[in-house]
C-alpha cells in the first residue's frame, strides 16, 4: 500500500465537468499512481508522517441536509459558501461584479483558468494531487475589473462524522479589484479515525488587484485536515494572508505564492498554537520570478506540553 | 519648460526610446500611458539622469538649458523630481535626515539659507500627515520595512517637501488601494500651479479620474504614437492597446 | 566611466594625510633580536632587575612558541631578526619638564597630527601622553590628576615610581604565554601608558594617548596597564597615526585593564594606521592583545573602537567577567579597503553570576579587501543568569570585497541567555541614484549611508573622537559601487 492511489477515498472524479477539467483530473489521477504515501523519509513530511495514519478505505461521507448557517463565535456579515461533506450549498448571495459558479457550469476559458492555478499546476503537493484526481464540484468565483467586493466571501469546509471532504475553490480577481476571502474548517469527527478534510484553493490575482485571505480551523483538536492554497500574483498585485492555526491530530497547510509580475507584493502572517500532543505543519513557498517584488513573512508559533 | 526632440536611448545595449518627441509647458499635467516594455520608465530615468541609460541621439532642453549636459544632482537642484516606480530602501539613514539633507542642498543651490531645525520639523510633520503616514515613519530608515503603498506615499511626501518645478511620477499609482490612491492624488493636485509641470507615467487609467490631465500621450515601441485629451485614456481603457495596433509585451 | 562612478572614485583618492616623516635623529638599535638586545633595552630604560628577569622569562617562552596561523589573513612570513626593537628621538636625553621645554620640532609634529597639545589640553581638558616612537614625551595636566590622586604616566616611569603596583598587575590579565605576540611584547615592550585610579575616584579628565611609528623597521611594542580601584571611573582614548613607509611595520601591543568592585573603565580607540597603498604594499601589521578583567563585583568595562587602517588587523579586545554582576561591552566599526585584511572581533568570558555582555560589531568592506568577524561568547558553568546580546553587521561596497563571520557560542550554564543577530547588506547603485535625484551628490550619499550604518557604535565614542571617526571613515573610503 505504498502509493496514494491505492487509498480508497470513496469518491470519484465527477463526469459532470467540462472536457478540460476532466482531462485535468485524469492526468492527476495518473500522477497519483506514482505518489508515495508520505513516510518520515519524505522530506517535507518528516515530522508529520507518523500522524497521517491513512486507512486503506474510507467510508462514504454521510450526506446530511444542506446546512445554511455556521456559528463560529464571531459576527461578520459575509457571503457564505458551505462545502458540507460532499454537498455544496450556495446561499442567496452575490454582489455586483462578482460571479459565482460551480465547476460544472464553467466554459472552456474559465476551466483553463482553474487548471492554471498555482497549486493545480504543481506536482509537489501529494494531497492536492489527490484533490485534483478526484475532482468533483468546486466553486469558481470571478471578480470583475476595478470592483471592490464589500463583504468578505467566507468558505466553510464542514465535515461531520466519518468520511472525506475534498473541497475545491478557484478565485479569479480581475485587474484593479479587491476582495477578502475567509476559509474556515469545521470538523466534528466524533473520534472517528476515518475522517479527512483535504482542501485546495487557488487564487489568481490580476494586475493591480488585491486579495486578503484569512484561514482558520475549528475542530475538536483530534482531527485530520490538510490544505493547500496557491496564489498567482501578476503585475502590481497584492496578497495578504492571515492564518490562525490551532493544533490538531494532524494539521498541515501549504501556501504557494508565485510572483509573476513586477511590483507584486505579498505579506504572509500566521499564528500557530499547539498544545498537549497536537500537531500543526505550516509550509510556505514564495517564488520571486519577476523583478522588484517584495515578500514579508511573519509566523509566530507557540508550542506547549508535548505538542 | 521641457522640450524633448527625437530622443533615442538604450539600456544594457538594448534600444528602448526610438525618436521620442514631447513638449511640456509650465502649468500643464501630462499623462503617458503605454504597454509594458514601451519605454515609459526609460523616459523617466533618462529625464532624471540615470547613467545606466545612454542617450544616443536627440536633445532635451529644460528651462532653455541643455538637460543632457547636467548631472543628476544638478537636475534635481534645478527642480526636477522623480517619484520612483520601485523606491529603494536605505537602512540606517532616517527619512528625517535624508529629507533635511536634500532640502538644504537644494536651498543652497538656490542661494537660500539652510532651513532651521524647528521649521523643518514642523513642515515635515505636517507633510507626513498630509500623505496619511504616521509621524513615527520620520525616524525610520528611508523606506525601511515600508509596504508598497507606504513607499509610494513617502515619494509624494518628499515631492511635497521639495516643491519641484517638474515632477515626474513613474507609476506612482501602481499597487495602491483606492484610499492610498486618493491620498496620492490629493498630494499631486495640491502641487498643481501655473509655474509647475507634472508628467504622470501610468499603466492604469484609474489615476486619471483623480488627477485630471491636460494631455494624454500613448508611448509605444519607443515613440509617442498618439496624443489627445483625457478622453483618450478612457478609450484606451475600454478598447485596449490593440485598438491602436500595438501589442502588450508581457514583462518577465 | 559613469558620473556616479567618477564621483565615487574621487571619494577618496587623496594622499594619506599623515604621510610624512619627522626629520629628527633617532637613537635606534640595529635590527635583530636576542637576549643581548633585551638587556640593552632594559638598560636604556634603567629598569630594575625584576623587570629584566620578567622580560627574559617572556623571551624564553616566546622562543618555544609557534607563530599562530589560524587567522583568515595572508601575509609574508615576518623575519623577527629584521626588525629594530628600540627607537627614541635623541632630544629626549634631557627629558623636558614642561611643554615649553619640548623640542619645537616635536610640537610641530603633533600639530600636523591635528593634536596641538596645548590647545587641546586647554580647551578640552584632556591630558595627553604622547608616545613618540618608543619613548613617551610630555605629560600635561599632571597637576589636576595629581590632585585627584590619579597616576597617569609612561610605564617606564611607573616601574620606578610605583613598582609594587606594576609588579602586582603586569601580566595578570594577559600572561606572557597567552599567545605568540603577547610573549614577544612582554620581552621587548618599549613603553606605553600606566594609569591608576584610586578608590572611589572619578578621573576628572579624559585620558588620551597618541603615538606614531616613525622609523622604518621599528616594531612598536607598547604596553598599557590601567587599574581602576573599587568605585573608580576613567575614560581613556587611544588614537594613532603612522607615516607612509614601504616596508611593513609590526605593531604588537598588549593592553591590560583591571577593574575592581563597582569600578568602570571606558576604553576608546580611533585607529588610523597606514593601510598600505592600492597594491597592499607598506601598511602596518596590527597584531594586538587587549583584554579587560572585571575582577570585582559590579565592575564594568567598555571597548569602543573605530579601525580604518593597517594592512592587516588581528585583534580581539576581550572581557573576562569574573565579578558577579560585571558588565562587558564591545562596540566596533572596522573598515577595510583596497587590499586590507582584518580578522577581528571580541571574546566575552562569563564566569561570575548575573554577568552581562553586549557586542555590536559593524564591518565595512570596500575595494578588494576582506574582513572577518570572530567572536566568542563563553559561559562558564558557574555563570548563573548570564546574558549576552551580539549584533554583527556587514556592509559591502562594490562587488570585489568580502565579509566573513565566525561566531562561537559556548554555553555551559542552563540559565544563560545568548542572542545573536547578523545582517549583510550592500551599498547599491539604486540607493546612490535615489540620493542624487534628491540633490545629494554621490560622495555625500555614501558617507550618509556608511554613517547611518555605524551610528550605534559612533554614539558610544567620546565626542571629539566621534567627529574624528566620521571624518576618518570619509577619508578611508575609496568605494567603487556597481
Amino acid at each position: 500500500m505504498t502509493v496514494l492511489s491505492n487509498i480508497d477515498f470513496a469518491i470519484q472524479a465527477s463526469k459532470d465537468l467540462g472536457a478540460e477539467l476532466q482531462d485535468f483530473s485524469q492526468t492527476k489521477l495518473e500522477k497519483l499512481k506514482s505518489i508515495r504515501i508520505p513516510t518520515r523519509k519524505t522530506e517535507s513530511w518528516k515530522y508529520s508522517a507518523k500522524r497521517l495514519k491513512l486507512t486503506e478505505t474510507y467510508p462514504q461521507s454521510s450526506s446530511t441536509n444542506t446546512v445554511n448557517e455556521i456559528d463560529n463565535g464571531y459576527e461578520l456579515d459575509c457571503h457564505v459558501i458551505i462545502f458540507n461533506n460532499t454537498q455544496l450549498s450556495l446561499n442567496e448571495l452575490g454582489e455586483t461584479g462578482m460571479t459565482i459558479k460551480p465547476f460544472s457550469d464553467l466554459n472552456e476559458a474559465q476551466s483553463l483558468q482553474v487548471v492554471s492555478g498555482a497549486i493545480a499546476q504543481s506536482n509537489s503537493y501529494e494531497f492536492a494531487i489527490a484533490n485534483s484526481a478526484y475532482l468533483q464540484n468546486g466553486i469558481y468565483i470571478n471578480v470583475a475589473k476595478n470592483t471592490h467586493i464589500n463583504k468578505p466571501v467566507k468558505l466553510v469546509f464542514l465535515q461531520t462524522g466519518e468520511g472525506v471532504n475534498f473541497p475545491r475553490v478557484f478565485f479569479n480577481i480581475e485587474s484593479g479589484s479587491s476582495i477578502t476571502i475567509i476559509e474556515e474548517i469545521h470538523i466534528q469527527a466524533n473520534n472517528s479515525p476515518s475522517t479527512l478534510v483535504n482542501s485546495v484553493c487557488d487564487i489568481n490575482i490580476e494586475a493591480n488587484a488585491k486579495a486578503q485571505y484569512l484561514r482558520m480551523n475549528f475542530d475538536d483538536g483530534k482531527s485530520k485536515h490538510v490544505g493547500a492554497t496557491g496564489v498567482n500574483l501578476h503585475r502590481d498585485a497584492r496578497f495578504e494572508s492571515y492564518h490562525l492555526a490551532l493544533g490538531s491530530e494532524l494539521a498541515r497547510h501549504d501556501l504557494l505564492v508565485k510572483m509573476l509580475g513586477s511590483g507584486a507584493e505579498c505579506q504572509l502572517n500566521g499564528v500557530c498554537i499547539t498544545q498537549d500532543k497536537q500537531h500543526y505543519a505550516n509550509h510556505t513557498v514564495v517564488e520571486h520570478i519577476a523583478p522588484n517584488c517584495t515578500s514579508d513573512e511573519t509566523y509566530r508559533c507557540i508550542a506547549d506540553n508535548e505538542a | 519648460m521641457l522640450e524633448i526632440k527625437n530622443l533615442y536611448a538604450n539600456v544594457e545595449q538594448k534600444e528602448i526610446l526610438k525618436g521620442l518627441n514631447l513638449n511640456v509647458n509650465a502649468g500643464e499635467v501630462h499623462a503617458i500611458m503605454g504597454p509594458n516594455g514601451s519605454g515609459k520608465s526609460t523616459l523617466s530615468q533618462v529625464l532624471a539622469g540615470n547613467d545606466a541609460y545612454s542617450v544616443t541621439k536627440g536633445a532635451i532642453s529644460y528651462q532653455d538649458k541643455d538637460l543632457l549636459d547636467m548631472s543628476t544632482e544638478e537636475r534635481a537642484r534645478e527642480g526636477i523630481f522623480l517619484a520612483f516606480q520601485y523606491p529603494v530602501e536605505i537602512p540606517g539613514v532616517s527619512n528625517l535626515q535624508f529629507m533635511r539633507t536634500a532640502i538644504n542642498n537644494i536651498r543652497q543651490h538656490r542661494g537660500l539659507d539652510e532651513m532651521n531645525a524647528a521649521e523643518f520639523m514642523k513642515q515635515a510633520k505636517a507633510t507626513i500627515q498630509q500623505v496619511n503616514l504616521d509621524p513615527s515613519f520620520l525616524k525610520r530608515g528611508v523606506n525601511e520595512g515600508f509596504s508598497g503603498g507606504e513607499k509610494k506615499r513617502n515619494e509624494i511626501m518628499q515631492m511635497l517637501m521639495l516643491e519641484p518645478r517638474l515632477a515626474i511620477l513613474d507609476e506612482t499609482d501602481s499597487g495602491l488601494d483606492i484610499d492610498a490612491l486618493k491620498v496620492v492624488a490629493d498630494g499631486v493636485n495640491a502641487l498643481r500651479s501655473p509655474d509647475r509641470a507634472i508628467i504622470m507615467v501610468t499603466h492604469y487609467q484609474r489615476l486619471l479620474d483623480y488627477i485630471v490631465p491636460d494631455y494624454v500621450h500613448v508611448l509605444a515601441n519607443g515613440q509617442i504614437i498618439k496624443s489627445g485629451g483625457k478622453e483618450l485614456a478612457l478609450e484606451l481603457e475600454d478598447k485596449g492597446y490593440g485598438w491602436l495596433g500595438i501589442a502588450d509585451e508581457k514583462t518577465a | 566611466m559613469s558620473d556616479s562612478e567618477k564621483a565615487v572614485k574621487e571619494l577618496i583618492k587623496r594622499e594619506y594625510e599623515h604621510g610624512f616623516v619627522t626629520d629628527i635623529e633617532s637613537d635606534t638599535f640595529e635590527p635583530g633580536l636576542n637576549e643581548d638586545v633585551i638587556k640593552r633595552i632594559s638598560a636604556k630604560k634603567k629598569e630594575p632587575e625584576w623587570l629584566l628577569k620578567w622580560r627574559l622569562k617572556a623571551y624564553k617562552a616566546w622562543q618555544e612558541m609557534d607563530e599562530p596561523e589560524w587567522a583568515q589573513v595572508n601575509f609574508p612570513k615576518i623575519d623577527f631578526n629584521d626588525i629594530a626593537y628600540f627607537s627614541a628621538p635623541k632630544s629626549n636625553e634631557n627629558a623636558p619638564k614642561s611643554l615649553d621645554e619640548v623640542d619645537p620640532e616635536l610640537l610641530r609634529t603633533y600639530e600636523k597630527l591635528g593634536i596641538p597639545l596645548h590647545e587641546r589640553a586647554r580647551l578640552a581638558g584632556v591630558a595627553v601622553d604622547a608616545v613618540f616612537d618608543s619613548v613617551s614625551i610630555g605629560v600635561t595636566f599632571k597637576e589636576k590628576l595629581t590632585e585627584a590622586g590619579v597616576i597617569f604616566c609612561p610605564i617606564s616611569e611607573a616601574v620606578h615610581s610605583h613598582p609594587e603596583l606594576v609588579k602586582k598587575y603586569l601580566g595578570s590579565v594577559v600572561p606572557q604565554r597567552d599567545n605568540f605576540y603577547s610573549a614577544l611584547n612582554s620581552a621587548v615592550f618599549s613603553d606605553g601608558s600606566f594609569v591608576y585610579i584610586p578608590k572611589g575616584v572619578r578621573c576628572p579628565l579624559e585620558l588620551s594617548t597618541y603615538f606614531r611609528i616613525n622609523e622604518a623597521n621599528t616594531g612598536q611594542f607598547e604596553r598599557t596597564l590601567i587599574v581602576a580601584e573599587a568605585g573608580s571611573h576613567v575614560s581613556y582614548l587611544e588614537g594613532c597615526t603612522a607615516p607612509m613607509r614601504d616596508e611593513n611595520q609590526l605593531h604588537a601591543a598588549v593592553v591590560e585593564l583591571v577593574i575592581l568592585d563597582d569600578a568602570e573603565i571606558k576604553y576608546s580607540t580611533v585607529q588610523n594606521w597606514y593601510p598600505g597603498d592600492e597594491n597592499g604594499l607598506g601598511g602596518i601589521y596590527n597584531f594586538v592583545t587587549k583584554r579587560a578583567a572585571c575582577i570585582g563585583k559590579n565592575a564594568k568595562v567598555s571597548w569602543t573602537q573605530v579601525e580604518t587602517g593597517s594592512a592587516i588587523t588581528w585583534k580581539y579586545p576581550s572581557c573576562i567577567l569574573r565579578g558577579d554582576n560585571s558588565v562587558g561591552e564591545f562596540y566596533s566599526v572596522a573598515l577595510t579597503n583596497n587590499l586590507q585584511q582584518a580578522d577581528t572581533g571580541t571574546k566575552m568570558i562569563h564566569l561570575g553570576k548575573n554577568t552581562k555582555s553586549t557586542i555590536i560589531s559593524k564591518g565595512i568592506s570596500a575595494g578588494k579587501s576582506n574582513s572577518s568577524y570572530r567572536g566568542l561568547v563563553r559561559i562558564g558553568p558557574g555563570a548563573e543568569g548570564a546574558r549576552n546580546y551580539t549584533q554583527c553587521d556587514s556592509l559591502l561596497i562594490g562587488d570585489k570585497c568580502g565579509a566573513h563571520t565566525f561566531p562561537y557560542i559556548e554555553s555551559k550554564n542552563k540559565s544563560a541567555v545568548v542572542e545573536h543577530e547578523a545582517t549583510t547588506s550592500k551599498v547599491s547603485d539604486d540607493q546612490l541614484f535615489l540620493c542624487q535625484q534628491r540633490g545629494i551628490d554621490a560622495e555625500h550619499a555614501v558617507s550618509m549611508i556608511v554613517n547611518g550604518f555605524c551610528k550605534e557604535v559612533f554614539k558610544e565614542l567620546p565626542m571629539e573622537f566621534a567627529v574624528e571617526a566620521t571624518k576618518l571613515l570619509e577619508v578611508s573610503l575609496e568605494g567603487s559601487v556597481g
